[in-house]
């Protein structure tokens, strides 16, 4: 049986306790907390919008499916080309949208891609997708949907590939422009802090590389719009040098070209 | 019309201020004396006002939002901990990190054994003791019976009791072998 005096003795001590929290405690400004609030309440937006995206190319990669199934995941519900038709948007959306086949990647003799899994044109909204090598620990954007695409070689090379939109029902254009700037300086900051610049690119483009561990890579960031993404590499000994150029960047983005590709006027 | 809605905008912001500056300090202690870091405590007090701001009409509008920043940050540093814990139990190899700065070393004996109690008996005294919200608040705020609560009432002060005094003989017993 407890000392009710104890017990007051213990209760006082506790609002002594929080007391102190209190006045040690330093808490933002309040219009930094405004901004943040409105901040994710953005970002679930987009978040919504991603996976809307990652929806809509699902679908519509079912419709280019190639017969053999091979190439991309479909599912039981469209096995039958009729099926497929009644359940994903035109071919002619399905021909601008998604990462189909890896055309952007340069062709280097020696290094021959495979797709990793069933990771081709994955729409994924639980990210993030990280980054290979010394950037793996830190996620690029945390709760961002989008659409990737992972490939390997025989002797264990990889390369990721990621494209999101910030288009979303709702948000301005500037506020669409803006939240894809935001994104991509996030990338930036990430990318600068575990690997190194190569020169070139531009604004909306950027080569890094990295290496450790016997592996190396490169990551090209890239932005057009309100459509951004990234490309990622990591090389084994095994396999010949494969650097990615600023080329890419424009490349990627001439291929991805998601869905909603017009933004609200 | 302009006029009117940036007026609107401005009293909405300057509501909101009114009502961050308010609470947000004691809010903090009392999220702080939930989770026993003050970072976290800061982290999720600040995360839950973020989020109210996001709904501020609706919450206004359903009257005081008080208890719903309370409870999402609750849930919000009850959250945090619990993912914090592996992390924590790697950083505590290297020593415990102190809980925060200039607190004395009954308040470090106090905060461990909060940290202690489980999630639902820490919950129960700081609602009732700190945020001296009634029976029926702090239950409801829990989603208990207030017959559940006064139990968890008992046994979380019993187990604070408890830990205090072990933590007390654990120190005697220092301060004696230091002595001898």
């Amino acid at each position: 049986m407890n000392d009710p005096r104890h017990d007051d003795v213990v209760i006082d001590r506790l609002r002594e306790l929080a007391g102190r929290a209190e006045s040690a405690a330093t808490l933002a400004a309040p219009e930094r907390v405004r901004t943040r609030g409105a901040r994710r309440r953005t970002r679930l937006r987009v978040a919504g919008a991603g996976a809307l995206t990652a929806c809509v190319v699902a679908g519509a990669l079912w419709a280019t499916r190639p017969d053999d199934g091979a190439a991309v995941r479909g599912g039981p519900a469209a096995s039958s080309p009729g099926d497929r038709a009644a359940l994903t948007p035109p071919p002619a959306d399905a021909e601008r949208i998604g990462l189909g086949d890896p055309t952007y990647l340069p062709t280097v003799r020696g290094v021959e891609w495979t797709v990793e899994g069933d990771m081709v044109n994955r729409p994924d909204t639980a990210f993030p997708v990280r980054l290979f090598g010394p950037c793996a620990a830190t996620p690029p954007e945390a709760a961002l949907g989008g659409v990737q695409d992972r490939r390997v070689t025989a002797a264990g090379s990889r390369v990721k590939t990621f494209v999101t939109s910030t288009w979303a029902t709702g948000l301005t254009p500037q506020a669409i422009d803006a939240e894809a700037r935001r994104i991509y300086t996030s990338w930036q900051a990430v990318a600068a802090a575990c690997m190194s610049r190569v020169p070139g690119g531009g604004p909306d483009t950027e080569v890094w590389s990295w290496s450790g561990d016997g592996r190396r890579g490169s990551v090209v960031l890239t932005r057009r719009g309100h459509v951004l993404g990234w490309v990622a590499t990591e090389m084994t000994a095994a396999d010949p040098a494969y650097p990615l150029t600023a080329e890419v960047g424009p490349a990627l983005m001439d291929k991805a070209i998601l869905t909603a590709p017009t933004p609200p006027r | 019309m302009t006029t009117t809605s940036g007026a609107t905008d401005a009293a909405r912001r300057a509501e909101f201020d009114a009502f961050y500056l308010a609470g947000s300090q004691r809010m903090t202690g009392v999220i702080y004396a939930l989770t026993g870091n003050l970072a976290d405590a800061e982290d999720a007090v600040q995360e839950a006002y973020s989020r109210a701001w996001g709904r501020w009409a609706a919450l206004t509008a359903a009257g005081d939002p008080t208890g719903w920043v309370r409870v999402v940050a609750r849930r919000i540093a009850v959250g945090n901990w619990r993912r914090a814990r592996n992390r924590m139990r790697a950083h505590f190899r290297h020593g415990e990190p102190a809980p925060t700065p200039a607190i004395s070393p009954d308040h470090v004996a106090l905060v461990a054994a909060l940290r202690k109690l489980s999630a639902g008996r820490r919950e129960a005294i700081v609602l009732f003791h700190l945020c001296d919200l009634t029976g029926a608040e702090a239950a409801a705020e829990l989603g208990i019976s207030e017959g559940a609560l006064r139990t968890r009432l008992t046994r979380a002060r019993e187990d604070l009791q408890h830990h205090l005094g072990e933590s007390a003989r654990v120190d005697s017993t220092r301060k004696e072998t230091a002595r001898t």
